[in-house]
């Protein structure tokens, strides 16, 4: 089960973000793209990376994904053709597409993994992850929420008041800003 | 117990309004706060146990003697600059002339503007007793956040907005900055606190390494601090933003910073390259306070803006302060601290004067709401400061068509209120460093020790210096005493201004008796010097040889 959905997850998340790009109305791109941080999130959690998985739920789909939709819905986008815009945009878009591929397969080299279109599946790719890994995993109780939690609580309990305290404020600035 | 009574207060001000608390009830809590944790803060101030300091919530924070005299100097100016803040007036009352003096009181905003204040002294108490990077920071944004919420409170006026907006942006270049350099310092050593830094560094190993990311977090500070080099942003924010928020973003930040910067002077000794036996650090705090000292002065000449004006003089007196801080001595370090304390008293008598004047007119526009037939302002309500653009000014700009100078005005403020404008005279006076006052004992300290130290060119021309900030000041003193107070409002007020200038609309109780005791020790200073002169030695020996 955990296998499969290793390889559902990223799946559906090359589909969603495939979606993005070709959506029509931009809600519903926005909504895709919620898609990707929601399945990617998943998959890092199911290789163990709670924490991580827990900072894309909260800080992309809790924060940014739902401020872009709330933009867009109010900027009443839907009867804009995004096929007719000028085409400026596609060196660009081009330009760091590929500078992010290139980054991808230098990383993927770093791996040792083989050239990953030799082979689709991109399961291949999971034992090679997990072995990197699997020093963590004679630490199976303490996971990464653990160590943070131990750190925060226990090591640094006034940093977290005062970064409550600042959330607080942060609270309390857009009421003064908006009376 | 500021915390809890920042939780308290949040948890009341819901309640307010069934209860009916007045702002002015929650005001006065908020400075008894401010002065029982000064006093708490005083109470701790005990030499043996401090020592070179004890470091308490797992070595975040560092107590120290030094730390805990600075919370104290803080906490107590806080209270202080809290009380002008009972005479804001919020924007809406300014925009709906006809709002009643109960609605004034009762406005929640001015509710929640005590508890913002809080939540950024409690920023600036932390700052100084910080001894980690991720301290220093949380504590640096906690202290300023609240300040660019208060920045745009008069949102509805373009340039308050504009000029908030530039304090922001320039706050997040400044965070930038230091967090780039802690990030570069926790790469180098693998650690955040502080003292763990100078251990690694002081090493040998990398050693010219650390000089960047501490010359970046130093660079941070200066920024924050409108130090020359970078202080272009200064009078723009402080004209733009209303006069209370100025006060305490001149006052207040620079406190918590500069005591950052002296707590801050053990690792920025890692110089790595020695220039003039001087470390790279303490050559960039005497190259940034030659360049305050004259950038201040020159470009306050030019300022026809009282706002502006004292915006560049603060600059100036910065140069002073970062030269005492450059020599590293402890004559150095006491000259340091009593300039900072002249400074803040100065300054704060300076801010409430300015204050109680602008509420003056503000109070007789406010009352004036018989003759308007509309109910909005000809311009924007939060310049308070055209009056004060009148006051400071020799040449009003004549550009404006709606300058109107009529003889019912003819009249100088030391006619409508002689003691209040003789007090203005006091502060700007002692700001000048003329001798029977505080501020000349603050120059006179600062520009002995650094005699002492060799620093012949720099006395020279910080003495230069403040013979031409004399000259403004002495300039804003003839307008006031031997000028006559120019309106520029449309014709359509004319009527009401004549009543304006002629009823003399007192300041409140509260302010002018801040403003009696601040002139006071100003001037009264030179008879009982000890007590202060004294503990700042005291404090100034144990921060070096404990």
């Amino acid at each position: 089960m955990r296998l499969f959905l290793l390889e559902l997850l990223p799946f559906l998340a090359l589909v969603s973000a495939i979606f993005v790009i070709t959506a029509d109305n931009p809600i519903l791109g926005v909504l895709f793209l919620i898609g990707v941080f929601l399945t990617v999130s998943g998959y890092l959690a199911l290789i163990g990376l709670t924490f991580l998985a827990l900072t894309y739920l909260i800080i992309y789909v809790g924060a940014i994904a739902i401020l872009f939709l709330f933009v867009v819905m109010m900027m009443d986008l839907n009867l804009l053709d995004l096929s007719e815009l000028p085409s400026v945009s596609f060196p660009v878009a081009a330009i760091l597409a590929s500078s992010l591929l290139a980054s991808l397969i230098s990383l993927l080299n770093q791996c040792n993994i083989p050239f990953w279109f030799d082979s689709l599946n991109l399961i291949h790719l999971i034992p090679s992850l997990s072995s990197t890994l699997s020093w963590s995993s004679t630490f199976h109780l303490i996971e990464h929420l653990h160590v943070l939690g131990l750190a925060l609580y226990v090591a640094f309990p006034l940093l977290l008041i005062i970064v409550g305290l600042i959330l607080l404020l942060a609270i309390i600035g857009p009421i003064v800003l908006c009376l | 117990m500021v915390i809890l009574s920042i939780l308290l207060l949040a948890a009341a001000l819901p309640f307010s309004s069934v209860f009916y608390f007045s702002s002015i009830v929650i005001n006065r809590v908020a400075i008894l706060v401010l002065l029982l944790s000064s006093l708490l803060a005083f109470n701790t101030l005990l030499l043996e146990p401090l020592g070179v300091g004890v470091g308490i919530y797992g070595g975040v924070c560092l107590v120290s003697v030094i730390s805990q005299a600075f919370d104290c100097f803080i906490l107590a100016s806080g209270s202080l600059l809290l009380v002008l803040a009972t005479g804001i007036l919020p924007m809406k009352s300014l925009y709906y002339w006809s709002s009643t003096r109960e609605e004034i009181t009762h406005d929640p905003l001015s509710k929640l503007i005590p508890l913002i204040l809080l939540l950024s002294t409690l920023g600036m108490s932390c700052l100084v007793t910080s001894s980690d990077l991720v301290t220093v920071y949380l504590s640096i944004e906690l202290q300023s956040l609240p300040l660019y919420i208060l920045a745009c409170l008069y949102r509805d006026s373009e340039p308050a907005t504009s000029a908030a907006l530039k304090y922001f942006l320039i706050g997040a270049l400044s965070s930038c900055l230091f967090l780039l350099g802690s990030s570069l310092l926790y790469a180098l050593s693998g650690l955040t606190s502080l003292e763990g830094v100078y251990l690694v560094s002081s090493l040998g190993v990398g050693y010219s390494g650390f000089l960047i990311p501490v010359l970046f977090i130093g660079l941070a500070v200066l920024i924050k601090l409108p130090a020359a080099p970078f202080h272009y942003w200064a009078p723009d924010v402080y004209d733009g933003v209303p006069t209370l928020v100025t006060s305490w973003l001149a006052i207040m930040p620079k406190i918590a910073l500069l005591a950052f910067l002296l707590l801050y002077q053990g690792l920025s000794q890692i110089g790595g390259i020695v220039v003039t036996e001087q470390s790279v650090w303490g050559f960039i705090l005497l190259g940034s306070a030659l360049l305050s000292l004259v950038l201040g002065a020159l470009l306050g000449v030019a300022q026809y803006r009282i706002k502006r004006m004292v915006a560049y003089s603060t600059i100036s007196h910065l140069g002073f302060l970062l030269l005492a801080l450059g020599l590293v001595t402890p004559q150095g370090l006491e000259a340091y601290l009593f300039y900072l304390f002249q400074y803040v008293v100065t300054s704060s008598n300076l801010f409430f004067v300015l204050l109680v004047y602008s509420n003056q007119v503000l109070e007789t526009w406010g009352d004036s709401t018989v003759f308007l037939e509309q109910p909005k302002p000809e311009k924007d309500p939060s310049e308070e400061s055209y009056w004060l653009e009148g006051l400071s000014v020799m040449r009003t700009p004549t550009t404006k068509p709606l300058l109107i100078s009529s003889e019912y005005n003819r009249i100088s403020c030391f006619h409508s209120n002689p003691v209040l404008a003789l007090s203005f005279a006091i502060c700007l006076f002692s700001m000048a460093g003329i001798p029977p006052l505080i501020g000349f004992f603050g120059k006179l300290l600062v520009l002995t020790t650094a005699l002492d130290s060799g620093y012949y060119f720099l006395v020279f021309i910080a003495i230069l210096v403040s013979v031409i900030t004399t000259g403004f000041y002495l300039r804003v003193i003839r307008v006031l005493f031997f000028d006559s107070i120019h309106f520029e409002i449309s014709r359509s007020t004319e009527m009401i201004l004549r009543r304006a200038v002629l009823s003399e609309s007192d300041p409140k109780p509260l302010h002018s008796m801040v403003i009696a005791t601040l002139s006071l020790i100003i001037i009264l200073f030179l008879a009982y010097p000890y007590p202060s002169l004294n503990s700042l030695h005291l404090i100034a020996l144990s921060f070096y040889f404990w």
